[in-house]
């Protein structure tokens, strides 16, 4: 305990931003994403590319300085569909989490706080999860119709519920803590506790959950596309992208590799951010993280404040 | 003649010698001899112990040397150190819930030391153990041999990680704070135990602890540790009564001490309004599926006037703490009453429980889990008030903040930094700066200073009794430490098992206890004089053996 109630004063401390400068991975990581979405951002409108321009006597070119990234089946500029896919597939991924963050740790909180509503909201979330999240979300989207705010409730349902389920196991932790107790006794009233105590305690697990979250939804939404439940043709993503290539692989190879390149690229991306997050919020992993870096420092530290027994 | 052990100008640092944590400790300990080694958290003291069997954290440089039996640990190869671990120095480690493997049988694992050093026949095994057992005195040693950890209570756990250091028979047993995670009476019968391991065994002892009571009972020597150094090295009986350094002097006074405390005017002082009343008082906590209900607090009646402090005693598990959580609300009352200023606890609701709670302050336990990590010092104070909307502007909150750090003694800087910057007992004045922003009339001080060391203990309670004269409020102090209670508190009461077993004014409990409970409990904790420990323990050697003669 005396260990942990150190680094978790450590991870808390304000101007962080050292420690966040020497977490490579979450800075290559950021890197990554950060220079995919300027680029879906900023070059389209820049470079003046028109993902749906067709260009039927140019179809299926290999890449050449006019189509950096060669044509498509249609003879559409496959650069300027990759960054609107880039685009699309951002948007929806980055809602997709936000709304189930949201959701889910206003149902994880409120779980943790009721009992029987804890029991009706975690069976619903038990029911949700047992259902495979890419068939859910399939048969969502055609009951719904293919289209982009589909696609986001959909995806939206099948992770919501992982994130309540993680977030009320957080919060039910820190109901018992002496701090939570500490304010229960000064007359604090349940919405600020779950306001001003519980919700930034959450923060840490779910910094890093949602990351893969993040990673996940844009695999999710490739999956759904390339099955031609997820955005509705012509609109690019890079689920329709290695759709059309499909077909035409033996021709194009470069279609399905340069979209295929993409989704890898994001999810690398995602995955050494959460790696980073991880080491920045958990104690555990932080404390080997900084003790191979420094490690004198750190162990005499804690001994120094902690190591002896009270 | 040499001892078993010898340390040379054994120094420890950190990060390339930046940090020293201990610097040029030097002493010896003789056969049969017991070498207290006493310090504050951070002086060093465990590390030095840990050196001796070669535990150190990574990182860590080390120089000196250090002859255990002949050999020199820092240099010999690590088959020979496993050799020496056990067989010429055992460990007796702090918390022996922890330091039992709970998937294992207690008898395997007091084997298992056997097996290391080459005993391979299961049943002499099992038979060493069970001796082993008999010999640390644990009741029906042929049946517990195969009982897991959980199956005993904290004491006969510690009871079995001495058997297990005794496996072996080692030169010299070192013992890291052996009793501070147990109650005063079973602490007793632990000091008893080393004793014996002494005489009857012939083993040094080296042990480690920060209390000074202790100390006194059991020791030959002291060295006293400060900073990495020893600054006081002296026979017991010498240095409790002449100290030499400062420092020696200083933890000495910093020590509460039983019946020495001023004795405080009350029993025929004028008592008014009844803040807290409890009748027959019952908490129990609901059982779960298949599990029967535990009664926490068994028909306990006591009440607590303006302006009063009640001390609560008792070991751990006697409900102490669970009657003060009642208070706030933290624990049902399931049956008699309990009512805070006049208002029963029971149906206290919604408004009600609020205003109850605006004016009760509660300081917990534990400073560095009480507090919110993501809060400021500032936002931590100031909490309650805002909770309560006491303040209208933002400036008079700000300087009801300010003068709420000053009244405990904490610089006005601290405002900003967050409790996990703070050390333990600046973050329990913290703890108290809270629970008495709202100027409340009731306080319930749950165990405020067990995690602390004693010259911040000192310093914590000095500001917690000034504080309530000044304020006048009353208070509910729920301590282990007899001492510290009878320092605080009017009036005391005693806690065993749920049930309160005597109630009266600090002097008299203190002084003639009338329940024997009270008596043993009294008599368990260790004075920090050995004169009196030596003393104490002849009576009771002679008064057990009047007992035994009468059966």
């Amino acid at each position: 305990m005396a260990t942990s109630e150190i680094h978790t004063a450590e991870a808390s401390r304000p101007g962080g931003v050292r420690s966040i400068l020497k977490n490579r991975r979450l800075l290559i990581g950021v890197g990554m994403i950060g220079s995919i979405a300027l680029a879906a951002a900023i070059l389209p409108s820049f470079l003046g590319l028109d993902p749906l321009a067709v260009d039927p006597l140019n179809r299926l070119k290999a890449p050449s300085p006019l189509h950096l990234f060669g044509t498509d089946n249609l003879g559409r500029d496959l650069a300027a569909r990759m960054l609107a896919g880039a685009s699309t597939s951002l948007h929806l991924a980055a809602g997709v989490t936000f709304f189930s963050a949201a959701i889910g740790v206003a149902v994880g909180i409120l779980a943790s706080f009721s009992r029987p509503l804890d029991h009706i909201l975690m069976r619903v979330c038990d029911g949700l999860m047992a259902i495979p999240a890419l068939l859910l979300a399939l048969a969502l989207a055609a009951t719904f119709g293919p289209n982009f705010s589909n696609l986001l409730i959909a995806l939206t349902i099948v992770f919501a519920p992982g994130i309540a389920r993680l977030v009320r196991g957080r919060a039910l932790a820190l109901r018992s803590e002496t701090f939570v107790e500490a304010a229960v006794a000064m007359g604090t009233s349940n919405l600020r506790i779950m306001v001003r105590h519980i919700f930034p305690n959450v923060l840490s697990v779910l910094a890093v959950q949602v990351t893969f979250i993040f990673a996940e939804a844009i695999v999710s939404e490739a999956a759904l596309s390339f099955l031609g439940a997820g955005v509705p043709p012509p609109a690019p993503s890079w689920g329709n992208i290695l759709y059309d290539g499909k077909t035409v692989i033996a021709k194009a190879p470069y279609m399905v590799v340069f979209a295929s390149a993409a989704i890898v690229v994001t999810v690398i991306g995602l995955t050494l951010i959460s790696d980073g997050l991880r080491d920045l919020v958990d104690p555990r992993t932080r404390a080997f993280a900084v003790e191979t870096g420094r490690p004198r420092f750190r162990f005499f530290k804690r001994r120094a404040k902690n190591g002896e027994p009270i | 003649m040499t001892g078993p052990l010898t340390i040379e100008n054994l120094s420890v640092s950190f990060a390339g010698g930046a940090i020293e944590a201990v610097r040029g400790v030097s002493f010896e300990l003789r056969k049969g001899e017991i070498l207290a080694l006493v310090g504050e958290s951070g002086s060093g003291k465990s590390l030095t112990a840990r050196s001796i069997i070669k535990l150190f954290p990574e990182g860590a440089t080390v120089d000196g040397r250090i002859v255990l039996t002949g050999e020199d640990v820092l240099s010999v190869p690590q088959a020979d150190l496993e050799r020496l671990r056990g067989k010429s120095a055992a460990m007796v480690f702090q918390e022996p819930s922890i330091a039992l493997n709970p998937v294992f049988t207690i008898g395997w694992q007091i084997a298992e030391g056997l097996r290391a050093h080459g005993m391979h026949d299961r049943g002499a095994c099992r038979a060493r153990a069970i001796e082993l057992l008999r010999d640390v005195g644990i009741p029906d040693p042929e049946t517990r041999v195969d009982y897991y950890p959980h199956q005993l209570s904290g004491g006969q756990k510690q009871r079995v990680v001495i058997a297990m250091a005794l496996a072996l028979r080692p030169a010299v047993i070192i013992a890291d704070e052996p009793t501070t995670a147990l109650d005063v009476t079973v602490q007793a019968g632990i000091l008893d135990l080393l004793r014996r391991c002494r005489d009857e065994l012939g083993s040094s002892i080296l042990i480690i602890t920060h209390n000074l009571g202790v100390v006194a009972d059991l020791a030959d020597r002291v060295a006293v540790m400060y900073q990495g150094r020893i600054v006081e090295e002296a026979a017991s009986d010498v240095l409790f009564a002449s100290p030499k350094a400062d420092y020696t002097r200083r933890l000495l006074a910093a020590v509460p001490r039983l019946g020495q405390s001023v004795a405080k005017d009350n029993g025929c002082r004028e008592r008014g309004r009844l803040v807290l009343e409890a009748d027959n008082l019952e908490i129990t906590y609901p059982g779960r599926w298949g599990h029967t209900a535990v009664p926490a607090v068994k028909g306990v009646s006591f009440d607590i006037a303006a302006g009063e402090v009640l001390g609560l005693v008792g070991e751990s598990g006697s409900g102490k703490s669970t009657i003060g959580r009642a208070v706030v609300g933290l624990s049902p009352v399931t049956g008699g009453a309990m009512r805070l200023f006049g208002e029963d606890l029971r149906r206290a609701r919604g408004k009600n429980l609020r205003e109850l709670r605006r004016r009760t302050g509660f300081v917990f336990q534990d400073p560095a889990s009480s507090f919110n990590r993501f809060m400021t010092v500032f936002d931590c104070i100031a909490e309650p008030l805002r909770v309560h909307r006491a303040f209208p502007s933002a400036d008079a909150l700000r300087r009801r903040v300010v003068e709420l750090l000053d009244q405990v003694h904490l610089p006005r800087e601290m405002a900003t930094r967050y409790p996990g910057e703070l050390s333990g007992g600046q973050r329990q004045r913290v703890g108290l700066a809270r629970a008495l922003a709202l100027n409340p009339a009731f306080i319930v001080a749950d165990e405020p200073t067990s995690a602390l060391d004693v010259s911040i203990q000192a310093k914590v309670l000095e500001i917690f009794t000034t504080l309530q004269k000044e304020l006048g409020f009353a208070a509910l102090f729920i301590s282990h430490d007899l001492a510290v209670v009878e320092e605080i508190s009017h009036r005391v009461g005693v806690l065993r098992h749920g049930e309160l077993q005597e109630l009266g004014s600090t002097r008299e409990v203190m002084t003639a206890p009338r329940h024997d409970y009270t008596r043993l409990l009294i008599n368990s904790v260790p004075v920090p004089d050995p004169v009196i420990q030596a003393e104490k323990r002849r009576s009771a050697i002679t008064s057990q053996s009047a007992d035994s003669g009468l059966v």
